[in-house]
């Protein structure tokens, strides 16, 4: 029923419309979470390098120490004032046996809110291009996709002629709206950490794309010179490519794609963060996690220390017993973890709780030609699933396999219940390890 | 805190649960055959209700039985094989022997589906190979009633060989009368919509069938290309293909283009009987739609459909081909897979 969509879903072509997954956790509500008595600071995530450690065990530290740094802009900070414990091993961002270093608690009563906030306004200081980028670089800002440091990318950047600059306010579900609670609350701080980024880059143009029926303040968006263009909430705009996508579409971008002319996407976890860094001079050591699905009775948003065990957050959220599941990630491609394992890492923001997991069997494909139809990659995923079956990977990656964005709609739609997602990053898995 | 069976990393994403399993679907579609179903026991009564009867329960037995021999694990495949059976039914006449629809049902389900790898691998759907094979087997006796039924019970073909032999067509002045032919020879349009002619018991009501296609196009099952392209093939073939009579006074090619023929409205009228009468509903919206046996890309199934609409008209008008609609479908299944090759992505003909 194309026709009777609206114009801002039909810019978004391809993508699904995706029930909420649970009820949709408040805007409006932050909580705070009290210090753990034990965080498990995280020395490296994405299988990067780990962090090589500069204080000794039993050291007392105080709050925003440098506790490990590793190459460039990969530094760990600690979050509060305590005591250092033992490297352990604990789950982080999906991968098993990743070392952690132990921080006992000790926290003061003046310890600040995950957000200082203050007047916000670009002052000259901020312009002066070298020290924004060493500021940057020290406070460890990651990209939450790939676990690159903030820092990398700009250098890489700088290289090329950024003209636009892009924030994506379109959470990646519908119960999944960190993006939004954050906009709402802080839209200040958001629209000056897009700022600073734009006049580091020399772009000409901010773009904020949010979620059609937002209220979003545009007087306070003019004041920051951020053009706010609506966007459709179909899954799954959420991702970085998918809003380029439907922004080219609609003509707010150039349509040529030159590389040079590639516009660059920021998520708005990490205007916040660099806004923080830049006004603040803190460094990475909160992390707003939503934690929604049905497997919890009260979805919210937790600003999280990293380090801290995911459990508490858990119990915040009041999981149910019965609760089969929980995913780091969405609820459409996350990676299932062991709770009782996992940390929060500088890079995670999403945790989706699953009473109701389907119970997949192996059948064989009844060529509907679902996936195909909405995949947003605009590949084949049956056939790469019978290319996994028969163990065929060169084949596999000539039909098209890198281009998967792994969105998990194929596995979503299919009436067989086939794991095409699933193995797909199997594939994807062996072929990197053959090179 | 945490009390369950499973270990937590069991799981594979997604973890929500899905919007509509195999299951479901192919009893879905089941369901919905109820209509015409209902339909031709409402006009034909006990016999069409033996028929189904017979067909579906073979199926389902049969079913049962190639199960047990083959490794194909499918959860939909009951439903979809009784499908298969009611479908192999509704293309008989109503005065087919209950045995026939048995034997062709056995066949269908059989050989046409199974033996060629079950759901999701056969090439041509078991419905038109089990209704092919009878009529390979059995053709008088599906085509030609005993005297003693009612005329409303005739064969399959009765009004559609009509069409196909303009043996009655007068020609006044060396210009053929084809309006006079349709009135005399064929039954009104409103009664080929509401399904007051003879032929197989569930491909004569159109309007049944076309609302069972939109409620197809509702579901999900079949995007709008496949029927709207069939049809549409067949419509402008019909509209362009000449006539020709054997007439041996008169040139070869009576009518050259029929849209032209007296004037627009009989052109009109001559193509509506093209796609009201004989399986061209059925085969366009139910039959070319079956989801294994179809292109699995909307432009492959426009492709598909395109070529199927215009052989159904070629083999109606130039051939003497006994089932135009299922023979032009069954032979569009057989290019499926080269249709699948040149439009799945990413081939290099697709972006």
């Amino acid at each position: 029923m194309g026709f009777l969509t609206s114009k801002a879903d039909r810019d978004f072509a391809r993508g699904i419309y995706l029930q909420p997954f649970g009820s949709a956790p408040s805007l409006d509500t932050i909580e705070e979470t009290p210090w753990p008595e034990t965080l498990y600071l995280p020395l490296t995530v994405y299988g990067h390098a780990p962090m090589e450690i500069l204080v000794r065990e039993g050291q007392d530290v105080s709050a925003h120490t440098l506790l490990a740094r590793g190459g460039t802009g990969r530094y760990l900070w600690a979050p509060c004032a305590g005591k250092v414990g033992v490297t352990t091993t604990a789950c982080v961002q999906g991968q098993l046996h990743q070392p952690v270093l132990g921080l006992q608690t000790q926290p003061d009563h003046q310890e600040a809110g995950f957000i200082e906030s203050g007047a916000v306004s670009v002052t000259p200081e901020m312009a002066e291009h070298d020290k924004v980028w060493q500021a940057l670089e020290r406070a460890g800002i990651l990209l939450c996709h790939n676990g690159e440091p903030l820092a990398a990318l700009l250098k890489k950047l700088e290289k090329q002629n950024i003209t636009t600059v892009v924030a994506n306010a379109t959470p990646i579900e519908p119960t999944l709206n960190t993006p939004l609670a954050l906009l709402r609350q802080y839209f200040e701080h958001v629209f000056a950490g897009l700022a600073i980024l734009k006049k580091w880059l020399g772009a000409s143009e901010a773009i904020m794309a949010y979620p059609l029926n937002f209220p979003i303040d545009i007087d306070s968006a003019d004041r920051w010179e951020v053009r706010c263009v609506p966007v459709s909430e179909k899954y799954p705009q959420g991702r970085h490519t998918s809003v380029l996508h439907t922004l080219r579409r609609q003509g707010n971008l150039r349509k040529k794609r030159r590389h040079s002319m590639t516009p660059v996407v920021f998520d708005i976890q990490l205007l916040l963060e660099v806004e923080q860094c830049i006004m603040a001079g803190r460094p990475v050591i909160y992390r707003v996690v939503t934690i929604a699905g049905d497997g919890v009775k009260k979805p919210g948003h937790f600003p999280a220390p990293i380090g801290l065990a995911l459990p508490e957050l858990l119990s915040r959220a009041e999981m149910y017993e019965d609760a089969q599941c929980v995913a780091d990630g969405s609820s459409m491609n996350g990676i299932a973890v062991d709770p009782s394992r996992t940390v929060i890492a500088p890079t995670s923001h999403i945790f989706t709780v699953s009473r109701t997991v389907p119970r997949r069997q192996p059948q064989s494909c009844i060529r509907c030609g679902w996936c195909i139809d909405d995949c947003p990659a605009g590949i084949d995923p049956a056939r790469l699933i019978h290319l996994a079956e028969n163990n065929q990977y060169e084949k596999a990656r000539r039909a098209g396999l890198d281009r998967c964005v792994e969105c998990g709609i194929c596995s979503y739609l299919c009436p067989s219940g086939l794991n095409i997602m699933g193995n797909i990053r199997m594939m994807k898995q062996k072929l990197s390890s053959m090179i | 805190m945490f009390k369950k069976t499973n270990k937590w990393t069991d799981y594979q994403p997604p973890y929500r649960p899905a919007p509509e399993p195999a299951r479901c679907l192919t009893r879905t579609q089941l369901f919905a055959l109820a209509v015409p179903a209902a339909f031709a026991v409402y006009r034909f009564g006990l016999p069409a209700l033996q028929l189904m009867a017979a067909a579906a329960v073979t199926a389902l037995v049969t079913e049962r039985i190639a199960i047990k021999f083959s490794h194909e694990r499918s959860f939909g495949t009951t439903a979809h094989s009784i499908m298969m059976g009611l479908l192999l039914s509704f293309t008989l006449p109503a005065f087919c022997p209950w045995y026939l629809a048995v034997l062709g049902t056995v066949l269908a389900i059989a050989v046409g589906k199974h033996l060629f790898g079950g759901m999701g691998h056969y090439l041509w759907h078991p419905a038109l190979v089990g209704r092919i094979s009878l009529h390979l087997l059995f053709g008088r006796q599906l085509s030609a009633p005993t005297e003693s039924l009612a005329s409303d019970m005739a064969g399959t073909a009765a009004p559609l060989e009509a069409l196909r032999n303009f043996e009655n067509l007068k020609i006044t002045e060396n210009v053929p009368q084809l309006s006079q032919y349709l009135l005399e020879n064929l039954p009104s349009l409103e009664d080929c919509l509401w399904g007051r002619i003879p032929g197989g018991i569930g491909e004569i009501c159109a309007c049944v069938l076309i609302l069972l296609t939109l409620f197809w196009l509702y579901r999900g099952y079949v995007h709008w290309h496949l029927p709207a392209f069939f049809i549409l093939s067949a419509y402008i073939t019909a509209a362009l293909c000449p006539i020709v009579t054997d007439l041996p006074e008169l040139e070869r090619h009576v009518i050259p283009w029929p849209i032209l023929a007296e004037n627009l409205q009989t052109g009109l009228t001559y193509i509506n009987y093209h796609i009201l009468l004989g399986g061209m509903l059925l085969g366009a919206g139910i039959l070319g739609t079956d989801m294994t046996s179809r292109p699995v890309t909307r432009r492959g199934q426009a492709i598909f459909a395109l070529f199927a609409g215009c052989l159904t008209i070629i083999f109606r008008l130039y051939t003497t081909v006994a089932l135009p609609c299922f023979t032009a479908i069954l032979i569009m299944n057989t290019f499926r897979p080269l249709i699948d090759r040149f439009t799945r992505p990413p081939s290099k003909y697709t972006r």
